[in-house]
């Protein structure tokens, strides 16, 4: 499924992840698929946000966590360039396909 | 032990021979194998008969024709046969590489990682590498260095403490690393080259006593380091990025997946703890050197 702007993601609630992070990369640790990945510092950021918030987060909420802008309020999400929503649908999407997000009913 | 007694052992009921944490029965009666451990394993400690046995094993002459006519060999475990025979010379290197098969397939009370180890100083430095990447010859010129082998081929980490656990057992030296440590390590004791094995030609070198007599002394990984042969580099050691030094970790282990989110905290806990570097090199004299810096 490709990650939409409206849906919202979370990390699969039967899914256990380990990670660590060493500088400004990550490596993660999928327990149900027993697969382990090294992240980029965008995707690892991502991780971060969806391990801090299992309740389901959209693309906008994803963005803003990861780039450490605070909640968004209501309408205000922070603005996000083309390239920018490109990536994190890229990563959402990875992580989709590796079991570490799944998508969320609104 | 006499070389009598130790040819009938092997002949009879098998050797219960003890490598590290590791009591192997081997059963074999032919002369390259019972000359093979003679010299390299004399030093090594040797159970009781009815002393429990982690595996039992055999290299022997298969049944038929085979025996006499291009005469090969058959490496057992439990009586089974897994591995297609080797030509008949080939006989202690095909027990070595069964060992390995044995340690690195069914020893899931530890990680099991190709890599050599080393220690000094209590700390132990960890070389994971595949193979052709220079990884027994820079161990092999480490051991006569100030540096206690652990381990040539397969690092046993344990993955509750984290420590490293010592499997001494002779160090292979392929092609041109025979000639190169036999000029640089002149007290090394080697046992015969077998030519044209499937990794080139091949030769044994004897542990150093030290690295038998300190077996039971573990040893938590203080360094990680990849190290490559090139033959126009020139010593360069760079560290290497954790997460990278993890992932190589990763794939160099043999049960890593046995072991779950054990394995995972348990790697991610040695490159914490350790420093980790590159090492690319073309002279043992330079690495030498550049290790002699550590610790």
């Amino acid at each position: 499924m490709a990650a939409s702007l409206t849906g919202r993601w979370s990390i699969p609630e039967s899914e256990v992840i380990d990670w660590r992070e060493w500088g400004d990369e990550f490596v993660v640790h999928v327990a149900g698929r027993g697969e382990t990945h090294l992240l980029s510092p965008a995707a690892g950021s991502v991780l971060l946000a969806l391990l801090g918030d299992r309740s389901g987060l959209t693309l906008e909420d994803l963005y803003a966590k990861a780039c450490g802008i605070g909640e968004p309020e209501l309408g205000s999400a922070p603005s996000m360039t083309e390239e920018e929503r490109n990536a994190m649908r890229a990563i959402v999407a990875d992580f989709e396909r590796l079991g570490m997000a799944s998508p969320r009913s609104a | 032990m006499t070389p009598r007694a130790l040819r009938q052992q092997l002949h009879g009921t098998g050797l219960r021979l003890r490598t590290g944490p590791i009591v192997t029965s081997i059963r074999s009666r032919l002369d390259a194998v019972v000359d093979g451990i003679s010299l390299h394993y004399a030093g090594h400690a040797v159970e009781d008969a009815t002393a429990f046995a982690d595996f039992s094993v055999s290299v022997e002459r298969p049944a038929g024709l085979r025996r006499w006519i291009s005469p090969q060999v058959v490496f057992s475990i439990d009586g089974d046969a897994s591995f297609a025979p080797l030509p008949g010379d080939q006989g202690f290197p095909m027990l070595e590489w069964g060992l390995n098969w044995c340690v690195s397939s069914h020893c899931h009370q530890f990680l099991v990682v190709h890599a050599a180890v080393l220690e000094r100083g209590g700390k132990a430095l960890l070389l994971p590498a595949p193979s052709g990447s220079g990884k027994s010859t820079l161990c092999a010129a480490l051991a006569f260095n100030g540096w206690r082998v652990l381990s040539d081929e397969l690092a046993l980490l344990d993955p509750r403490q984290g420590h490293a656990v010592a499997l001494p057992r002779p160090i292979s030296l392929k092609n041109e690393s025979i000639d190169l440590i036999r000029a640089f390590a002149p007290q090394a004791t080697f046992g015969p080259v077998v030519h044209e094995t499937l990794k080139g030609n091949v030769a044994h070198l004897r542990p150093p006593p030290d690295a038998v007599a300190r077996a039971d002394e573990p040893a938590f990984p203080a360094w990680l380091v990849a190290p490559r042969f090139s033959a126009s580099a020139e010593a360069r050691l760079d560290p290497m990025p954790k997460a990278r030094a993890f992932m190589g970790l990763v794939s160099s282990a043999f049960n890593y997946n046995v072991h779950g989110r054990a394995g995972f905290r348990a790697l991610a806990r040695l490159v914490d703890d350790a420093d980790c570097y590159e090492f690319s090199y073309h002279r043992l004299d330079d690495a030498v050197r550049i290790f002699d810096r550590f610790g």
